[in-house]
C-alpha cells in the first residue's frame, strides 16, 4: 500500500514540473511577438509564410551522390528562409509519385547522357513541351510557355539544321531563366579496364565502356581473348521488343543491328543502311547491306526491315512505340530499298527512330506470334535471342553470368572472341572483383574511394570522359513555392554546386545550367543566364519580388502576391 | 487411420492460411507505393509506352479484377509471368530455389551436425570453463551480422590468402551442360566454402543452445543412473541414452529452420554472389515485379508450412508421449 501512494506521489510531482516547463514556453512564445520591437514582425500574416517544401533525396544505399548533394540544398534552401523537409525515399515510389504522378515538391534525378540524346529532342522537346506535362509525361516540372512551345515545334519539325540549331539555343535560354528543372552538375565518369590484358578501349558517348563502339573495339593484350566485363545488375529481358532497362537496350544493340548507329559522339552513321535517300520532309528511303546474316543462317533482308517496324506497330511494342509512331508506312521499293513514310516531318527520325529500332528476324517473330498472340510476343523471354549482330547469345544464367561470343560471319569483325558479362550484386564486390583481376572491365562509375581501392592493382587503368547527363532537380510548377519564377530563381542561386562537386565528388564533376552538354558542342548555347550558388543574389531576387522575412529569418509572400509563373517579357 | 485424419486436418489449416498469406501478399504489393513501369521512365519510356506496358502487365485492370484473374489461375497452377524476367514465375523459382537449396541443405548440415555435438559436449562439461568459453562464442557468432562474418571471410581467404574465390557459384566462363554437371564439379565446391561456412556459422548457435539445454534435462533423468548402474561406459551413455532424447527439441527447430532456410539468405547470397532465391526476392520487391515476389513469398510460406508439419507428425514417431490429435 505504501509504495503505491509514494509512486502516486511521485508521478504528481513528475506531472507538475512537466506542465510548469511547458507553460514557461508557452508563456514565452506568447510573449515574443509583444517585446519584438521590430514592427514589421506583427503585421506578417502567418497565412503568407510560403509553404514549406517537401525535397525527396533517394536514400544513401542507392545512391550516395543524391542523398549528400540532397542533404547539402536543402540546408542551404533553410538559409534562404524556406522551410525544407528533406525526405529520403525509396527510387521506385519516388519515381511513381514523381516521375509519374507529378505529385512531387521537388525531386532529384540523374538523366542518362544516352547517346539518342544528343540530338536534343528529349531534352528540349519531350522535356518541356507543354504537351508532355500530363502524367506520365516527361514535362515532369509542368512547364508551359506558348513562346516556348512554338520554338519547340520549329525545332522538332524543321528538317533545316540551322533553323532547329537557332530554335534550341532561344529554348536553352527561356529554361536557363525560367528554370522549370534545373540542371546542377554532371559527372565526369571514370570507368576502369585491365590495361595489362586490353588495351583500345573506347568509350562512346553517355555509355563509357558499355558502348557498342568499346566492345567492337577493344583488343586484347595477350592470348586471352575472352572480355570479363563486371556489372553491379544483370541484364533482366532480352526482348527488344519489351525491354525497360539500358543495361538490357544497350546490350541488345551487341545482338542486333539497328540501320543506323549513333558513334562515339552521338553523330548517326551508317550501319545496316548503306545509303539514306531523304526524297521529301516526309519521305525516305533506305538501301540495305546484302550480306548480312541472321545468326541461325537466315540473310537479313528488306523484308524483315518492314516487318520490324510494322511489327512493333501492330503489337504495340512499348520499347518502340515512341520510336515508330511518326512511321505512316514503310514500303519495298526494290530489292535493297525500303521507303518510309511519315505523318509529318520529324527531325530526329534518323538520330532516334532508326538508331533505336533493331532489326528483327521476320521467320522467327511472325513464327512466336502465330503461337502466343500479341501480348504473348512481348511478354516473351525471347532465348536464346537471335539477331544479325557481331555477337551471339550464347548462355545466360542469371544472376550469375551471361556470355556473348563473336559473329564470325560478321561484316566487321570484333577484335575479342567472346564477352562474359558477370553481375556483383554490390559495388563493393565488384571493386574488390577489379582488384583481384576477376573483372577486366566495368562501365560502373568509380567513386574517390572506389578509385583509391583499385589504385592497389597496378593494371587497373582508368578512362574518363564527360557525362552528357546531368543531376537534375525537377521541381513542380504546379505548387507553390515552385509556381512562382522568382522563388525558383532563388531557390536555384542556392543550390551550392561547386561545394557539392567538392565535397561529394571529390572534384571530379561540372557546374551545369543547360540540359545539353557543352561537349555537344553543336547544340550547347554557352550564353545561357547562369544562376549560379549565391545566396545574397538569390535574397536579392527574393526581396526585388517583395518577398518578406520575419524576425526568425522565415521567408514570407509579397503583400496581395500574384504568382508569376515565367518571366515576364 | 487417427494419422489420417489429423493430416486431414491440419492440411485444411494450411490450406487456408496459404490463402490468406496469398491475399495478404497480393494487397501489400498493390497498396505500397510504385510500380512496376514507373521506375523506367527516365531510360525512355514516354506516357503513351508506359501505359502500353501497364496494360501488357494487366495493371489498368481495377484490383479486385486483378486478384480474381491471381487466384483463378493460381488454382491452375499459374503463378504468372515475371514482369523483369518474361519467363513463368514457376519456371524462375526453381532455377533459384535449386541454388539456394544446395547452398543451405550444406550449411545447415554442418550447423546441425557440429551444433548438436558441440551442444551436448559442452552440456556433458557443464559449469566448466569450456561450458562457459564455448556458450559465449555460441552467442557471439549468433550476434555478429552474417554480411560481417562474410566479408571478414572473404577478405582473410579469398582475397589476402587467395585460397578461394570471391564469390559466385562457379568461376566465370565455364558453360556446363546441366545443373548437376554444375555442382558434381570441383570448381563448384570450393565456392560452395566459404558462402556455406558463413551461413553454418549463424545457424549453428541455435541446435548447439538447444541441444545443451535439452541435454541438461535428460542427465537429470532416472534413466540415466540407471545406465550408469547397469555398468554402461560413459561414452555409451552420452550417445546412447542421453543424446537421442535430447535431439527431440532439436529436430523440430531443424524443419523449422529449414523451412526459412528455403527462401535463401539475402545477405549471404548478396556477399557471395549467389544466385539463390533471397537475392531474387530483392530484387523482385525493388523492382516491382508482383508476380515474382508473389510467388516466392507464397513458395516460402508453403514451404514454412510443410516443414512445420512433417516436423509435428515426425515428432510423433519419434516420442511416443507425443500423440497427433
Amino acid at each position: 500500500m505504501k509504495s503505491y501512494r509514494q509512486i502516486l506521489v511521485l508521478l504528481l510531482v513528475a506531472m507538475m514540473l512537466l506542465s510548469s516547463v511547458g507553460c514557461t514556453q508557452f508563456v514565452a512564445s506568447t510573449e515574443e511577438p509583444a517585446s519584438g520591437d521590430e514592427a514589421v514582425t506583427n503585421q506578417l500574416d502567418p497565412a503568407d509564410q510560403v509553404p514549406a517544401i517537401e525535397f525527396w533525396i533517394q536514400t544513401q544505399a542507392a545512391d550516395p551522390i543524391r542523398y549528400e548533394a540532397g542533404l547539402m540544398v536543402a540546408e542551404s534552401w533553410k538559409e534562404l528562409g524556406f522551410e525544407v523537409d528533406a525526405q529520403t525515399r525509396e527510387w521506385a515510389s519516388m519515381s511513381a509519385e514523381g516521375m509519374k504522378a507529378h505529385e512531387h515538391d521537388a525531386f532529384m534525378v540523374k538523366w542518362g547522357g544516352k547517346p539518342e540524346r544528343v540530338d536534343p529532342y528529349h531534352w528540349l522537346y519531350s522535356m518541356h513541351h507543354s504537351s508532355a506535362a500530363d502524367e506520365g509525361g516527361y514535362n515532369i516540372a509542368g512547364y508551359i510557355n506558348p513562346v516556348y512551345d512554338a520554338l519547340a515545334e520549329e525545332f522538332a519539325t524543321n528538317l533545316d539544321l540551322e533553323a532547329r540549331q537557332s530554335a534550341a539555343m532561344e529554348m536553352q535560354e527561356l529554361l536557363a531563366r525560367d528554370v522549370p528543372q534545373p540542371p546542377m552538375f554532371k559527372l565526369e565518369l571514370k570507368n576502369a579496364y585491365n590495361q595489362a590484358k586490353f588495351t583500345n578501349v573506347t568509350p562512346g558517348v553517355g555509355l563509357g565502356v558499355y558502348s557498342f563502339w568499346n566492345f567492337m573495339n577493344i583488343t586484347p593484350k595477350t592470348d586471352d581473348k575472352i572480355l570479363n566485363l563486371g556489372q553491379v545488375n544483370d541484364i533482366n529481358l532480352l526482348n527488344p521488343l519489351a525491354t525497360k532497362t539500358g543495361q538490357d537496350i544497350y546490350m541488345l544493340k551487341n545482338i542486333y543491328d539497328p540501320l543506323v548507329r549513333l558513334d562515339v559522339k552521338g553523330e548517326a552513321v551508317l550501319w545496316l543502311a548503306t545509303e539514306l535517300n531523304e526524297i521529301d520532309d516526309t519521305t525516305i528511303e533506305i538501301t540495305i547491306r546484302d550480306d548480312v546474316k541472321f545468326h541461325d543462317g537466315e540473310p537479313l533482308t528488306v523484308e524483315d526491315v518492314k516487318f520490324t517496324f510494322d511489327f512493333a506497330k501492330e503489337v504495340n511494342s512499348p520499347t518502340y512505340k515512341g520510336h515508330v509512331k511518326s512511321i505512316e508506312s514503310v514500303e519495298i521499293t526494290g530489292e535493297n530499298t525500303v521507303t518510309f513514310k511519315l505523318f509529318e516531318p520529324y527531325a530526329p527520325f534518323i538520330s532516334n527512330t532508326l538508331s533505336q529500332c533493331l532489326i528483327l528476324p521476320k521467320h522467327i517473330w511472325s513464327k512466336a506470334y502465330e503461337e502466343k498472340g500479341a501480348e504473348g510476343v512481348l511478354t516473351w523471354d525471347n532465348l536464346p535471342a537471335i539477331g544479325s549482330g557481331p555477337f551471339v547469345f550464347d548462355y545466360w544464367r542469371p544472376n550469375e553470368e551471361f556470355a556473348l561470343k563473336t559473329n564470325k560471319e560478321y561484316f566487321q569483325k570484333p577484335k575479342i572472341d567472346a564477352i562474359i558479362r558477370t553481375p556483383y550484386a554490390q559495388a563493393i564486390g565488384l571493386v574488390q572483383g577489379l582488384v583481384a583481376g576477376e573483372v577486366e572491365l566495368t562501365s560502373a562509375n568509380m567513386l574517390p574511394l572506389d578509385l583509391e581501392a583499385v589504385a592497389k592493382n597496378p593494371d587497373i587503368a582508368i578512362v574518363e570522359l564527360p557525362d552528357e547527363g546531368s543531376y537534375i532537380i525537377h521541381y513542380n510548377m504546379r505548387t507553390a513555392p515552385f509556381d512562382d519564377v522568382y522563388a525558383r530563381r532563388a531557390l536555384t542561386m542556392a543550390i551550392p554546386r561547386q561545394k557539392i562537386i567538392d565535397v561529394v565528388l571529390d572534384g571530379g564533376g561540372l557546374s551545369t545550367f543547360s540540359l545539353i552538354s557543352e561537349t555537344n558542342e553543336f547544340w550547347f548555347n554557352p550564353d545561357v543566364e547562369q544562376l549560379d550558388f549565391n545566396l545574397d543574389a538569390a535574397r536579392k531576387e527574393l526581396e526585388n519580388a517583395g518577398y518578406r522575412w520575419d524576425d526568425k529569418g522565415r521567408l514570407y509572400y509579397p503583400e496581395n502576391f500574384q504568382v508569376t509563373p515565367i518571366m515576364p517579357e | 487411420m487417427r494419422l489420417a485424419k489429423y493430416l486431414f486436418k491440419r492440411l485444411i489449416i494450411v490450406f487456408i492460411t496459404l490463402f490468406i498469406l496469398v491475399s495478404i501478399v497480393f494487397l501489400m504489393f498493390r497498396v505500397i507505393p510504385g510500380d512496376p513501369v514507373s521506375m523506367f521512365i527516365d531510360s525512355g519510356l514516354d506516357a503513351e509506352s508506359q501505359q502500353l506496358m501497364m496494360k501488357l502487365y494487366g495493371l489498368d485492370k481495377p484490383i479486385p479484377e486483378q486478384y480474381i484473374i491471381y487466384m483463378k489461375n493460381l488454382f491452375r497452377g499459374d503463378l504468372g509471368n515475371s514482369f523483369t524476367y518474361g519467363k513463368s514465375v514457376v519456371e524462375v523459382i526453381s532455377e533459384r530455389f535449386l541454388n539456394t537449396l544446395v547452398l543451405t541443405l550444406t550449411s545447415l548440415m554442418i550447423a546441425f551436425t557440429l551444433g548438436i555435438k558441440t551442444g551436448s559436449f559442452l552440456a556433458w562439461h557443464r559449469n566448466s570453463k569450456i561450458d562457459l568459453v564455448g556458450t559465449i562464442l555460441a552467442l557471439i557468432v549468433r550476434c555478429a551480422p552474417v554480411f560481417w562474418t562474410g566479408m571478414i571471410l572473404l577478405s582473410i581467404f579469398a582475397f589476402k590468402l587467395e585460397w578461394l574465390p570471391l564469390g559466385g557459384m562457379t568461376s566465370v566462363g565455364q558453360n556446363f551442360t546441366g545443373f548437376w554437371d554444375k555442382i558434381l564439379s570441383l570448381d563448384f565446391l570450393k565456392h560452395l566454402i566459404l558462402p556455406a561456412i558463413t551461413s553454418a556459422l549463424y545457424s549453428m548457435a541455435t541446435p548447439t543452445l538447444l541441444m545443451r539445454t535439452s541435454m541438461l534435462e535428460v542427465i537429470k533423468e532416472d534413466y540415466i543412473e540407471l545406465a550408469y548402474a547397469k555398468g554402461i561406459p560413459e561414452k555409451k551413455v552420452r550417445r546412447r541414452h542421453a543424446m537421442r532424447t535430447a535431439l527431440l527439441p532439436v529436430v523440430t527447430i531443424f524443419a523449422v529452420q529449414a523451412g526459412l532456410a528455403i527462401g535463401g539468405s539475402v545477405l549471404v547470397e548478396t556477399v557471395f554472389r549467389w544466385p539463390g532465391m533471397g537475392r531474387e526476392i530483392v530484387l523482385a520487391v525493388s523492382s516491382r515485379d508482383y508476380p515474382m515476389a508473389q510467388g516466392a513469398f507464397l513458395f516460402i510460406g508453403f514451404a514454412t508450412i510443410v516443414f512445420n508439419l512433417i516436423a509435428d507428425v515426425l515428432y510423433a514417431y519419434l516420442d511416443p508421449r507425443v500423440s497427433l490429435g
